[in-house]
C-alpha cells in the first residue's frame, strides 16, 4: 500500500475533513426535498422518485465521498423501498450479462498477470524492438496498447510499470529532469488509454454500457462489431499520440544498448515458457476468437465463463489468485448503476428528463452526439468513467430513442470518450501508475494531454460522421 | 561557569575528568556499560535545566580543565577552584539487565538526555568499501559489519524498560548507510510500529536520504515524528574529501533536496540536519545554516569531537571561542526563519537552536514561554496528541491494487 502526504495547510484540511457530515445532511435534506416537491406534469409517481435516487447516486459518485460501489449497493435498495420497482426485480438486475462477462474478464486477466505471461511479451517485445531511443519509446507506447486490447489497460499498466521503472534506472534517468524518462511513462500511459477502448476487454466500462443498452432498448453490440466500429478511430488517436509524444518530449539521450542487457536479464530470470503459461495463452486465444465470431450466438458472459471454467479444471489458476487480482466493488458498482438505469427508464424519468433538457433546443442529432461524447470526456478526467456511463447512459438513451438517432451510436459516444482521460492522475488508472513514477508533474501530463484529448475527441466525431454510416450506424 | 550554554559548550568539546571517588564509587558505574562514542558520556544538568552530555571516556577529556566530583552528596563541577552545583543523571538501572534473548540492554539502547537511543541494524555500507565518514567511530563501536540485527521484541523490551525507569521520554532511532532503494528505512518499519503500537512517544529517526521522496513520505507515514539526513558538511569539497561514501551514492544535492521535501511534510521544527562543528571553516558552517534554515529545516551544530577508531581520532578540537557566535547565528537564523524551536527537549549531546540565545542578547521571553510550555507534562501530552492527529489527517493511504481501478 503506498501512501501519500496531503501537502494542505492542516486547517484546510481539517475543513475538508469536517465537512463530511454536513455534506451527507445536505444530501438527505436535498432527497427529501425533491421527494416533497409536487410531481411535475408528465412525470409519474415512481420516475420522481427515481429522479430523486438519480439525484443522490450521481451526487455521491461524483464527489466519491463513499465508495462507488456502495452508491450502487444503496441505489439497489433505495429502488424497492421508494416503491419504483420491486425488490425482485431490482435484485434480479444484478445478474445481468455485462456483469459476468465482466467478472469473466477480470479472472481470464487475473489468469495472465499471474503466470507472468504477459510480462514475458512485454520483455520479448522491448527487446526484439527497442534498440534505439526512438524505437524503445515506440514499442513502450504500441505494445500496451495493443495488450489493452486484450486486457483491462489497468492491468497492463500495472504490468508495465516496473519494466519501464527498471529501462529507466539502466539508463539513469534523472526524475523530473529526464525529459526521455518523462516520455517512457507518458507514452506507457497514452498507449493503455488509448488502447483500451478498442475492445470489451480494455475496460470493463464498456461492457458496462451496453449492458444498460441492453436492459433498456433490447438492443445489443457485439464484441466484434464493437472492434469494427472503434478500432479505426483508435488506430488514428495512435498515430496522432505518436507523432505528439515526439514533439513533446525531446529525446536527450542517444543510446539505450543497456536496457537490453538487462532485459535479457530479466527474460533469464523469468526462465523458459512453462506448461501452464501456453495453457493460459491458448485458452485467452480461443476465448478472445470465440467472442469475436460466436459472441452473438453463444453469448460473451456464457464465453467469458466457460474459459474461467477451464482454468480452474485445468489447474492454471487458484481462488487465492481471483480473490488478488479481481475488482469485486467494481462488479458490485456495475451491477447498481445497470438497475438505476433500467429504473430510470422504465419508470419515464430517463425521457422526462430529456425532454425537459437537450431534447428541447437540442438542433440536429450531430450536435447531441458531439455534446454528449464532449461531457464524457470531459467529466471523466474527474471522476471514474464507471460513473460517467452511469450518469449519462440513461438520459442519453432516452434523447436518442426521441431524436431518433440509433442507440448504439449513443452508446459509442458515451462509451468510448469515457475512457479517453490522459490529463490527470486521477482521471484513470493508467495516468496514475505513470504519475507514480516522480518523473512526471502534473504539467508534463495537463497540457499534452488536454491536446490529446481534444483531439481524441474530433478524430471520435469524424469516425462517426464518415466512418459509422458505412456499417449502417446512423446519427 | 556562569552562562550554561557556554558551559555546555565547553563541557561537550572538551569534556570532564572524574574524581577518584566517583571512578571508584557506585554513582556512574553503570555508564561505562553503554557504548562509547557520541552519547557515551555522562548526563549533567546545569542551571537553567540545561542537559549536557560530557564526554569522559575519551584520551582528549584527560586535559578539561572541568572535574566532575561529590561532595556530601552534592554533585559539583569545579574549574580554577571554583565550583557550581550541578545535578548527574544516574545512569539507567536496566543498562545492567539483559533482554530476553540474553543481549544486555546498555547494547540495544543508550540513553542521553531525555531520548533512548536505539541503533537495531547495526551496520553501514560505507564501512567494508572504506568509504566511511572521517570522523565517525561507527564501525568501531558497531562490531562487525552485517552483525544480526536486533530483534523488534528486544527493541520493545529495552523501550519498556527506559519507560518504566522514568529515565526517557522519547525514541530516537539511528541507522547506517544501507544499500538498496529507501537506503534502510524499510527495515526500520517493524521497529517503529512496534513502538509506535506499544508505547505513547514521539519518536526521531536518524537516516539517509532515499532515491525517492515517496519514501520520506512513506516515513512520516510509519510515525516517525521527526527527521534527520545528516549532511554533516556543507562544503561542498570537503563533503566529498570527508565524506567519501555519502558523496558517491547518495550526493550533497539529494541531500538538500530530500531536507526541502522533508521539510514539506514533517510539522515545523522537525526535520534536522547536523553540521559537524570544527570540520569546516565557520563561513562555510554559517552559509549551511543560513541554506537549511530558508528551507525550513533545524540544522543541529555537533561540535567535533576526535573519536578513537576513526580516522579523524587526532584531529584538532575546534576553539569554543570561535563556535559561540555560529550558536548566535544558529538561534537568529531558526527564529526569522519562523521555525518552531521548542521539539527539543532535554537535549543533552548538542546544543539545540533554543539554547543558542545563551550567545546573544535576545532574552527570548516568548520563545521561552512557549518552551517551557512544550516542556511541561501537558505540553508534553498535546504535543503527542497533535502529533497523532496531524499524521491521522495528512496520511492518504492510496490503493495501488485492482480495487482502485474503478474501470
Ligand atoms: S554514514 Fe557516515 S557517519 Fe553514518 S555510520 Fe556510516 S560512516 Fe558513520
Amino acid at each position: 500500500m503506498a501512501v501519500a502526504i496531503d501537502k494542505r495547510p492542516l486547517w484546510v484540511i481539517l475543513l475538508s475533513k469536517s465537512h463530511r457530515p454536513f455534506f451527507f445532511l445536505l444530501i438527505v435534506l436535498a432527497f427529501w426535498g425533491i421527494l416533497s416537491l409536487p410531481t411535475p406534469d408528465g412525470l409519474s409517481q415512481e420516475g420522481h422518485k427515481a429522479i430523486a435516487v438519480f439525484f443522490v447516486c450521481v451526487t455521491l459518485w461524483v464527489t466519491s465521498l463513499i465508495p462507488l460501489s456502495i452508491t450502487s449497493l444503496l441505489a439497489i435498495i433505495l429502488i424497492p423501498l421508494l416503491g419504483i420497482m420491486e425488490s425482485k426485480k431490482a435484485y434480479s438486475l444484478f445478474g445481468n450479462e455485462a456483469v459476468f462477462f465482466i467478472l469473466g474478464a477480470f479472472i481470464l486477466a487475473a489468469a495472465l498477470m499471474k503466470s507472468g505471461l504477459s510480462t514475458r511479451f512485454a520483455l520479448a517485445v522491448l527487446s526484439r524492438f527497442g534498440g534505439t531511443p526512438k524505437r524503445l519509446l515506440t514499442a513502450v507506447y504500441l505494445f500496451p496498447a495493443f495488450l489493452s486490447f486484450w486486457m483491462s489497460e489497468h492491468a497492463v499498466a500495472a504490468m508495465m510499470f516496473p519494466i519501464v521503472v527498471e529501462i529507466t534506472k539502466v539508463l539513469e534517468l534523472r526524475p523530473m529532469r529526464s525529459e526521455y524518462g518523462k516520455a517512457l511513462f507518458v507514452a506507457m500511459a497514452w498507449g493503455c488509454i488509448i488502447g483500451g477502448v478498442a475492445t470489451f476487454l480494455g475496460g470493463a466500462r464498456n461492457p458496462l454500457a451496453v449492458g444498460m443498452l441492453l436492459e433498456t432498448t433490447g438492443q445489443s453490440i457485439g464484441f466484434f462489431e464493437w472492434m469494427v466500429a472503434v478500432v479505426p478511430a483508435v488506430i488514428i488517436m495512435l498515430a496522432i499520440g505518436y507523432f505528439m509524444l515526439f514533439w513533446f518530449f525531446k529525446i536527450d539521450l542517444k543510446n539505450v544498448s543497456q536496457v537490453e542487457e538487462a532485459l535479457v536479464h530479466r527474460k533469464i530470470e523469468m526462465g523458459k515458457v512453462t506448461w501452464e503459461e501456453r495453457l493460459i495463452g491458448l485458452v485467452m486465444l480461443l476465448t478472445i476468437l470465440t467472442w469475436m465470431f460466436f459472441g452473438k450466438r453463444l453469448g460473451l458472459a456464457n464465453i467469458a465463463i466457460a474459459s474461467v471454467v477451464v482454468l480452474f479444471v485445468l489447474d492454471l489458476i487458484k481462488w487465492k489468485d481471483v480473490e488478488e487480482y479481481v475488482n469485486w466493488g467494481v462488479i458490485l458498482m456495475y451491477g447498481g448503476a445497470i438497475t438505476l438505469g433500467y429504473a430510470l427508464d422504465k419508470s419515464g424519468a430517463a425521457a422526462w428528463t430529456a425532454n425537459m433538457t437537450i431534447v428541447k433546443w437540442a438542433s440536429s442529432p450531430l450536435v447531441v452526439i458531439a455534446l454528449f461524447s464532449l461531457l464524457s470526456i470531459a467529466l471523466t478526467e474527474v471522476m471514474s468513467n464507471a460513473a460517467v456511463i452511469a450518469i449519462l447512459m440513461p438520459v442519453a438513451l432516452s434523447i436518442a430513442q426521441h431524436l431518433g438517432i440509433d442507440p448504439k451510436v449513443m452508446t459509442f459516444a458515451i462509451a468510448v470518450p469515457s475512457g479517453l482521460a490522459f490529463m490527470l492522475p486521477m482521471g484513470t488508472p493508467a495516468c496514475a501508475i505513470a504519475y507514480s513514477s516522480g518523473f512526471l508533474k502534473i504539467r508534463d501530463m495537463v497540457v499534452p494531454g488536454l491536446i490529446l484529448g481534444i483531439t481524441a475527441w474530433l478524430v471520435f466525431i469524424l469516425v462517426g460522421v464518415f466512418y459509422w454510416p458505412m456499417l449502417g450506424l446512423k446519427i | 561557569m556562569k552562562n550554561p550554554g557556554f558551559l555546555k559548550l565547553e563541557l561537550s568539546s572538551k569534556g570532564i575528568r572524574l574524581s577518584r571517588e566517583l571512578i571508584e564509587g557506585k554513582d556512574l558505574r553503570a555508564a561505562f556499560l553503554a557504548r562509547a562514542g557520541i552519547g557515551g558520556g555522562i548526563d549533567i544538568i546545569l542551571p537553567d535545566d540545561v542537559w549536557v552530555n560530557a564526554p569522559v571516556r575519551e584520551v582528549f577529556t584527560k586535559k578539561s580543565p572541568y572535574l566532575l566530583l561529590k561532595d556530601k552528596g552534592v554533585f559539583f563541577i569545579e574549574k580554577g577552584g571554583e565550583r557550581l552545583e550541578v545535578g548527574v543523571i544516574a545512569p539507567p538501572a536496566f543498562y545492567e539487565k539483559k533482554t530476553s534473548e540474553g543481549t544486555p540492554f546498555a547494547q540495544v539502547g543508550t540513553v542521553h538526555g531525555g531520548y533512548l537511543t536505539i541503533t537495531p541494524i547495526a551496520s553501514c555500507d560505507f564501512f567494508p568499501r572504506f568509504e566511511s565518514c572521517k570522523f565517525c567511530s561507527a564501525n568501531f563501536v558497531m562490531g562487525p559489519v552485517g552483525k544480526k540485527a536486533i530483534s523488534v521484541r528486544e527493541v520493545v523490551e529495552v523501550v519498556h524498560e527506559a519507560f518504566e525507569e522514568g529515565i526517557a521520554e522519547f525514541v530516537q532511532i539511528s541507522l547506517g548507510y544501507l544499500e538498496g532503494e529507501g537506503h534502510g528505512i524499510a527495515s526500520l518499519e517493524p521497529y517503529i510500529s512496534a513502538i509506535k503500537k506499544n508505547f505513547d512517544t514521539l519518536l526521531a529517526v536518524e537516516a539517509h536520504p532515499p532515491d525517492k521522496d515517496a519514501w520520506i513520505d512513506r516515513t512520516y507515514a510509519m510515525g516517525v515524528d521527526s527527521i534527520a539526513y545528516h549532511l554533516d558538511i556543507y562544503d561542498p569539497e570537503r563533503f566529498a574529501s570527508i565524506c567519501p561514501g555519502k558523496a558517491r551514492h547518495i550526493g550533497r544535492d539529494r541531500y538538500l533536496d530530500a531536507l526541502q521535501y522533508a521539510a514539506s511534510i514533517f510539522p515545523s521544527g522537525t526535520v534536522t540536519s547536523n553540521l559537524i562543528v570544527g570540520l569546516e571553516p565557520v563561513e562555510s558552517t554559517i552559509q549551511g545554516i543560513n541554506h537549511l534554515t530558508r528551507m525550513g529545516v533545524v540544522p543541529l551544530l555537533p561540535i567535533f569531537k576526535p573519536l578513537e577508531g576513526s580516522d579523524y581520532g587526532n584531529h584538532k578540537i575546534p576553539d569554543t571561542e570561535e563556535i559561540a557566535p555560529l550558536l548566535a547565528h544558529l538561534y537568529n537564523a531558526v527564529k526569522s526563519n519562523k521555525i518552531n524551536m521548542n521539539w527539543s527537549k532535554h537535549v543533552s549531546i548538542f546544543i539545540t537552536p533554543i539554547e543558542g540565545r545563551y550567545f546573544t542578547n535576545d532574552q527570548a521571553k516568548l520563545e521561552m514561554t512557549l518552551y517551557n510550555l512544550y516542556k511541561s507534562k501537558i505540553g508534553g501530552m498535546a504535543t503527542r496528541e497533535i502529533a497523532k492527529l496531524r499524521r491521522r489527517l495528512k496520511v492518504r493511504e492510496v490503493d495501488d491494487s485492482f480495487d482502485s481501478s474503478e474501470l
